[in-house]
Parts: C-alpha cells; structure tokens; sequence
C-alpha cells in the first residue's frame, strides 16, 4: 500500500527557532529520509517553499482563474497530487490548469524547496535550463464527486488517467496519485515523546503544508509508526493518507 | 551515429538557447494561442532529444522544432476536443495543418520575433505586464527569475502574466507588426519597455545587484534585436543610449557599493568598447536626420564619454543638446538635468536659479534628485544652511540605499 504523509508545521513557529536548532532539525530530515529510503518505504519526499509562494488555479468554461496563497479548505478536501517539473511557475500554473479536477475544484501550485545541505546554491532563482520542482495539490468536494452519474465519473478518471500520460511524455510528472477518501484520513502528533493520533484530515488553521513524504507500507499501522518519526511531528503534525488507483464505477 | 547522447544532449540543449525563442514566436503565430504555443515548443524539444540521437540532427533544426511543434499542438487540440465543440477544434485544427510552410523562410521567422515584442508591449497590457511578458516570451527568462530581479514575490509575478495572457486572448491582440502609420507610436511603447528593464537593472542598487546587471544586459540584448530586426533612428538611440550609460558601470560605484558621481568617476574603468559602439550608433542617427528623445540624450552620453575629465566635457554642446531635447520631449527632469549642465556651463548661481524656478512651479517637490542637485549648487555657492536644508529634504526622499550613503555623507562634510 502506498501513503502520503503530509506535513504541516506553523512556519512562524519553525522561523522562530534558532538557526542552530533550524540547521539540526533540517539535518534531523535529510537523516530520516536516508533511514526511510534504506528501509524501503521511500518512494518521494518533498519539502514545500514558504506558503506564501503559493498560488491557486482554477480553470472555468476554458478560463484559467490563478489566486495568491494557499488553498484555503473549507468545502473542498485534498484528493491527490502531482509532483511535477516545470520550467517556471507560470509553465507550473499551466500544467496544473489542465487537470480534469481544475474544471471543477481548485489546484495548489507549491514550489518545492531545496533543504540545505541538499544542493549547491538555493539562493538563486531557478535558471531557464534546470526546472524547478512543484506540488500541485487537487483539491475538490468529495461529495459533488461522488454524486457524479456514471458517465461523468468514467469521463473524469479517463481524462485523468489521459493526462498523467500526457504529462509523463511531456518530461513534466514524477510522481502523481489519487488520494483515498478524506474520512480515512489520520492526524498523527508526537508531544513530549507521545504519540497521539486522531481520526480525519488535519484541519489546518495556524500550520501550513510544508512538506510530504510518499512512502510504501505494509499497512496503515506501519505508516502511522513511520510518520510518527518525522522529525517536525514534534512540532506540528502529520496527516497520513491512502493513496488509491482510479477507477471507473 | 557516431554522436555520443551526451554531446547530442548538449547539441539539444545549444539549440534550445540559440532557437527556442525563434520557435515559439512562430508557433503563436501558426497556433494563436500563447499557452498552446508553450506547451508545443516543450513537447517538441522532448522529440528533439528522443529523435535526434536516433536519426541525427536535422539540417535545419529550426525547421524541424517548428513542424514538430505544430503536430504535436495538433494532437493536444484533438485530445481536448472532448470539451470543445467539434466544430471549433475541425476549423483549429485545418488552419494549422493547412498553413502554407512559410515558416522556413527566414524573413518571416525573424517577423514572428518582432510581432511577439510588439504584442507583449501592446498599449492595451499594463505597463508592469508589458515588462513581465517581454522578458519572459521574448528574453525566455523564468517567472522566478524577472520576480527576483524586480523584487516581486513570484506568485504576484505569475499572475500578471497569466491575466496579461487572458487580455491578449480576450482583446483580440494582433499578432503582427503594427502599420506603418501606427508605428512611431507602438515602437515608442516597446522601447520604453526595453529603457525599463534596462534602468531596473542599472540605476537600482538595492536587491542583489548581480541579478539586476543581468536585467540590463537582458535589455542591451533586447536592444540589438530591434535594432537587426527594425533599424529605426530611435532604436539605434536606445541602443546606443543603453551602451554609453552601460559603459560606465564599473566606475559608477565602489567596490562596498557607494555612489560615485560622474566628476569623480575613474574614467580609466569606462568601457571603450561600448563607448566606441554607442558613439558609432550616435553617428549614424544624427546622419539620418531623424533625431528622438533617445539619440538625443545618447549624445548627451556621447560627448561625457569622449572628454577626459569634467573639467574638459564641452558643457556648451550638452546645454545645446539638452536645448533640442527640451524641444523633442519637455519633461521636468529634462529641465533639471539642463540646469545642471548650465551650472557646469555658467557657474552655480545660473543654474541655481533654473532649478528654483522647477521648483517654485511644483514641480519635482517629490523627486530627491532634484532636492540634491539643488543642494550641491548651494554648498558650491558656500550656502551651507540652504545646503543641509535641501540635502536632508533630498534624504527623507531617496529609497536606495547608496543613494542615502551618499547623502549622508554630503551633510557629514558640510558640517566639516
């Protein structure tokens, strides 16, 4: 089975945080990766740039609407991602107006970011030859998706399964998947060395999505114990997700 | 093949920066549509590096990335056709695939670039998009990268260039050169466009100044392609304007970043090279006859960089250009930058008067340059009071910080 783990962290509270414990907790996740990739649960893991660098898209009778920030759930769930590479934010905001779900919900363009440590140089801009990484979140109402007549249904995973492919040839997809249904969620949290989890999506009010982490598991207890060692679970949370195939009804 | 894939990875990759902006301006051109045209250059550099290590590098790659493009725009019409009406996407469809195969002319390739300068600076975008879409369509730099050099959060960024890209979609924009009757003045817009980008990069030290320099060279670039493209005497004077004030960059400040103004510059640091393209370029637009504001102000540079020092400029000549100028293009600040060169001219007290009589008209109240120029003549005249007053009025005005540096030093050695 695969999860995604989605990681949400107040950035006030992680700005806040001394350089030192900033450049630990930062190498404290490179490290985890490495124990995650040994282990074989790696499948990608991401960290987000700020959430104030994030945009919006939504397409409507052929139009494409782009909004500042992030996506601001109130009716809609997340339902899957897309990692992709693009040449710019524009070239991003471009392939994210194309997902069958931009006609109907809402696309989170985030750009990813590079942890120190990782590359060479993050304080420049990314250049016109090496693209850059971004997360396009898919974010819809759960229950106007699932009152779609068949006909629809079976149109929308058609188009969806139409563009992967589009995009997987194109050189723009690394990684995309569906998730399951927002009620299986879980919300894990590690306090003072104690785990506590609770049922359903987090419901994100002061943290943003930093990051995420796409991982194979046996089940839905092994993901949980792997979440639980995501270093910023100390800090904030860790919401974890099945992910699911498209089908038709 | 006797082409490794890393040499043919590196051929693709020298094609795509000699060609990509050539393609594309024809891909909108033969496709109508800025997004659709994105996405076929990209899918046609993709056929280029699974194709061209099997069958070899085309003899005219240009060519080849152009009709790759247009086929594969093709399919992606088809496949959404689902969500147009048939009829539309028949009709898009036929209008591209019967297209006549101009494109491999090589005249009208070279007008592809000039009709997408002169839709992404089309009177009916903003003034702000004009720039963005300039520099990310024409110049192919990346949304981060213009929203890094004009300190723009990048969402902000790629929003103007979405709704410019609407606008131009919506508004019907033309694809095309303009008439011969429009021109003076859609040619005026584009050149502001390119003085834009160019004075971003040059006259704003705040930032990080590497990315800013890029930002000019970008618009020297720009410059030279009008120029090859459409010689007009204002082209050539931005051209020129553009290298004669470039010339200058390498003595205009210290290495910690302060101001050093043009009497005290190091003129052993000016660029001969540029001076002697920009001068040459001056030449040839004064032979023309046909003088704008632009050749007039490189003139102005021009004779700066042919004296040896401040004491040796021709003053006279600058005042009588600044006379011409004043004629062609009456702003304030065409005003104060002749009194200043009537003070070098005259002495401080003449040029003092004029920049009081801007002054008392209102105009100017908020520009700090003037507030400067107007306390340099003071502390020349040994009005020290007066002086400071304009100064420090100057200071609480400027937003650059070695503007501000300089500033404050100049009060630090009137109380000296």
């Amino acid at each position: 089975m695969k999860y995604l783990c989605l990681v949400y962290v107040e950035e006030k509270t992680f700005d806040s945080l001394p350089k030192g414990e900033q450049d630990e907790c930062v190498a404290e996740h490179l490290a985890y990766d490495q124990v995650l990739a040994k282990s074989g649960h790696l499948i990608s893991t991401e960290a987000l740039a700020s959430a104030r660098t994030a945009v919006t898209v939504r397409s409507r009778d052929g139009r494409v609407a782009v909004t500042d920030g992030p996506f601001a759930a109130t009716k809609e769930q997340l339902g899957g991602f897309f990692l992709i590479a693009a040449r710019d934010l524009n070239d991003a905001i471009r392939v994210a107006s194309h997902i069958p779900s931009a006609r109907n919900g809402s696309i989170e363009v985030r750009p990813i970011s590079r942890l120190a440590g990782q590359t060479e140089d993050s304080s420049q801009p990314p250049t016109k030859t090496s693209p850059t990484k971004y997360l396009c979140l898919v974010c819809f109402e759960e229950k106007e998706l699932d009152a779609l007549p068949k006909a629809e249904w079976d149109a929308l995973v058609a188009d969806s399964v139409e563009y992967d492919e589009t995009l997987k040839k194109s050189g723009h997809m690394i990684v995309a998947h569906a998730l399951a249904p927002v009620q299986s969620a879980t919300t894990v949290r590690v306090r003072g060395g104690k785990l506590s989890m609770t049922d359903g999506p987090y419901a994100a009010t002061k943290e943003q999505l930093g990051g995420f982490i796409l991982i194979a598991a046996k089940d839905l207890d092994d993901a949980i114990r792997v979440a639980a060692r995501v270093p910023v679970a100390r800090l904030g949370c860790v919401e974890v997700r099945a992910v699911h195939e498209l089908t038709a009804r | 093949m006797s082409d490794k894939p890393d040499d043919l990875r590196d051929v693709v990759d020298a094609v795509y920066r000699a060609e990509s902006r050539r393609v594309f301006a024809t891909l909108i051109r033969l496709l109508g549509d800025f997004d659709l045209a994105e996405e076929a250059l990209h899918d046609a550099f993709r056929a280029a590096i699974e194709q061209w290590p099997r069958d070899g590098v085309p003899g005219n790659p240009r060519a080849w990335l152009v009709s790759a493009g247009r086929f594969k725009a093709i399919d992606t019409i088809r496949r959404r056709a689902r969500f147009d009406s048939y009829d539309d996407v028949a009709e898009q469809v036929d209008a591209i695939a019967s297209d006549a195969p101009a494109w491999d002319e090589a005249e009208e390739l070279e007008d592809d670039r000039l009709r997408l300068i002169f839709t992404c600076c089309h009177p009916a975008l903003p003034p702000d998009a004009q720039v963005a879409l300039t520099l990310r369509e024409v110049c192919g730099l990346t949304t981060e990268e213009i929203a890094h050099a004009f300190l723009t959060p990048p969402p902000t960024l790629a929003q103007r260039i979405v709704r410019a890209k609407s606008k131009i979609r919506d508004a019907r924009i033309p694809y095309q050169v303009p008439s011969r009757a429009d021109l003076p003045e859609r040619l005026d817009a584009v050149l502001r466009v390119v003085y834009l980008v160019f004075n971003e990069g040059y006259s704003a030290s705040s930032g990080t100044s590497l990315t800013r320099h890029d930002l000019s060279a970008e618009a020297i670039r720009l410059g030279r392609l009008l120029v090859d493209l459409l010689p007009e005497p204002e082209a050539l004077g931005l051209l020129a304007l553009m290298l004669l004030q470039e010339s200058r960059r390498a003595a205009r400040s210290t290495p910690a970043g302060d101001l050093v103004l043009l009497d005290e510059q190091d003129r052993t640091l000016w660029n001969r090279g540029q001076i002697a393209e920009g001068t040459a370029l001056v030449q040839r637009v004064l032979a023309s006859r046909e003088v704008g504001p632009y050749t007039i102000q490189a003139a102005i540079a021009a004779v700066h960089a042919e004296a040896a020092g401040s004491g040796q400029t021709q003053w006279p000549r600058i005042v009588a250009l600044y006379d011409v100028l004043t004629e062609a293009d009456p702003s304030p600040v065409v005003e104060l930058n002749r009194a200043a060169a009537v003070a070098m001219r005259d002495g401080p007290a003449p040029g003092l008067a004029l920049i009081d009589a801007i002054l008392a008209r209102g105009d100017l109240a908020d520009y700090h340059l003037a507030h400067a120029a107007r306390a340099d003549l003071c502390r020349r005249l040994g009005r020290a009071g007066e002086a400071r007053a304009s100064y420090e009025r100057a200071l609480s005005l400027a937003r650059q910080e070695p503007e501000r540096r300089f500033l404050e030093r100049r009060i630090g050695e009137l109380q000296v």
